[in-house]
């Protein structure tokens, strides 16, 4: 973890930046990947058709 | 001299302890496991505790807004007779169509809301979580049932004739309809819309497949049909609750 943030560009205020907007970027995508698998495995909502 | 062909040595593969040590495919191993648990840990809280929390915020806010609706919505009365054919089929042959009987009793109609609009709210009294109620909105995308149950459009709005669909969830974003399975011929289910309230009588409830169209077909009288997934945890089936139309502003007309 140490050596991925460290091999970020920039100094130091810019390589923490950088980690929040991919830590940011990366939750999204969870939570989308998260929602997907919800509506489709475990609770589509209820509807027919 | 004499020709002689040198080769190269052939290259040595590696055989050190960073390439195929057991240790190392093991810690490997390891790893892999401890991240998709974590994924598998964070898919169970995200699903059973955000969504949940997620919804309850929303709800709150839709319950002010469905409120909020009801005093704003168009509630209009017309003529209704259940026997009468429908006012825009043109008849040459009697232009003069009446509808229903020679006095017709009328009926309170509200515009339909749009997609994603508060309004209305579902109370069940013998279901702990509805008490207090679940406010629902129009439309049953993924979108509108995150924070509230959804009527299915194309489907009349509760309190009128025909079969009014609301949808919810029965596991994730507040779960509405976790406990539908406790409901019990002769339980009351309520809904308020900008007409009033209107009470339905459950009648049945059957298990489908979730391509079991048919649930939502028009009936004879004012119904309401309640679908949600079945069973819990699973969205491989659905339960159908059939309820009736016993009270309410446009009751006695409908039911006769």
């Amino acid at each position: 973890m140490k050596r991925a943030f460290l091999s970020l560009p920039g100094p130091v205020p810019v390589k923490v930046l950088i980690a929040i907007a991919i830590v940011i970027v990366a939750l999204i995508v969870l939570n989308f990947v998260y929602e997907w698998m919800g509506n489709t495995f475990l609770d589509s909502g209820g509807g027919v058709g | 001299m004499s020709d002689v062909t040198r080769t190269a040595p052939a290259p040595v593969e590696p055989s050190g302890p960073s390439r195929w040590n057991p240790k190392g495919i093991v810690r490997g191993l390891g790893w892999t496991l401890i991240g998709v648990g974590l994924f598998l840990l964070g898919f169970v809280a995200h699903q059973l505790f955000i969504t949940t929390w997620f919804a309850q915020q929303h709800n709150e806010q839709l319950a002010a807004e469905a409120t909020a609706y009801f005093a704003e919505a168009d509630v209009v009365e017309v003529e209704y007779g259940p026997l009468a054919p429908p006012p825009t089929v043109a008849d040459p042959e009697s232009p003069t169509t009446t509808l229903g009987p020679s006095a017709p009793p009328t009926l309170l109609v509200e515009e339909s809301p749009p997609e994603g609009q508060p309004f209305a709210i579902i109370r069940i009294p013998s279901i702990r979580r509805l008490v207090d109620g679940w406010t629902v909105v129009e439309g049953v995308s993924r979108r509108d049932l995150r924070s509230g149950a959804g009527h299915m459009p194309d489907t009349p709005l509760p309190g009128q004739p025909g079969n009014a669909v609301i949808s919810g969830h029965r596991t994730t974003y507040g779960a509405p309809f976790h406990e539908l399975d406790e409901l019990e011929p002769g339980d009351l289910i309520e809904v308020e819309t900008a007409i009033g309230v209107h009470t339905y009588a459950v009648d049945e409830t059957i298990i489908v497949k979730p391509t079991d169209v048919w649930v939502a077909e028009p009936r004879d009288g004012a119904w309401l049909t309640l679908t949600t997934c079945h069973p819990r945890f699973s969205s491989r089936q659905r339960m159908i609750v059939f309820a009736e139309l016993v009270d309410g502003p446009n009751a006695e007309v409908i039911t006769g």
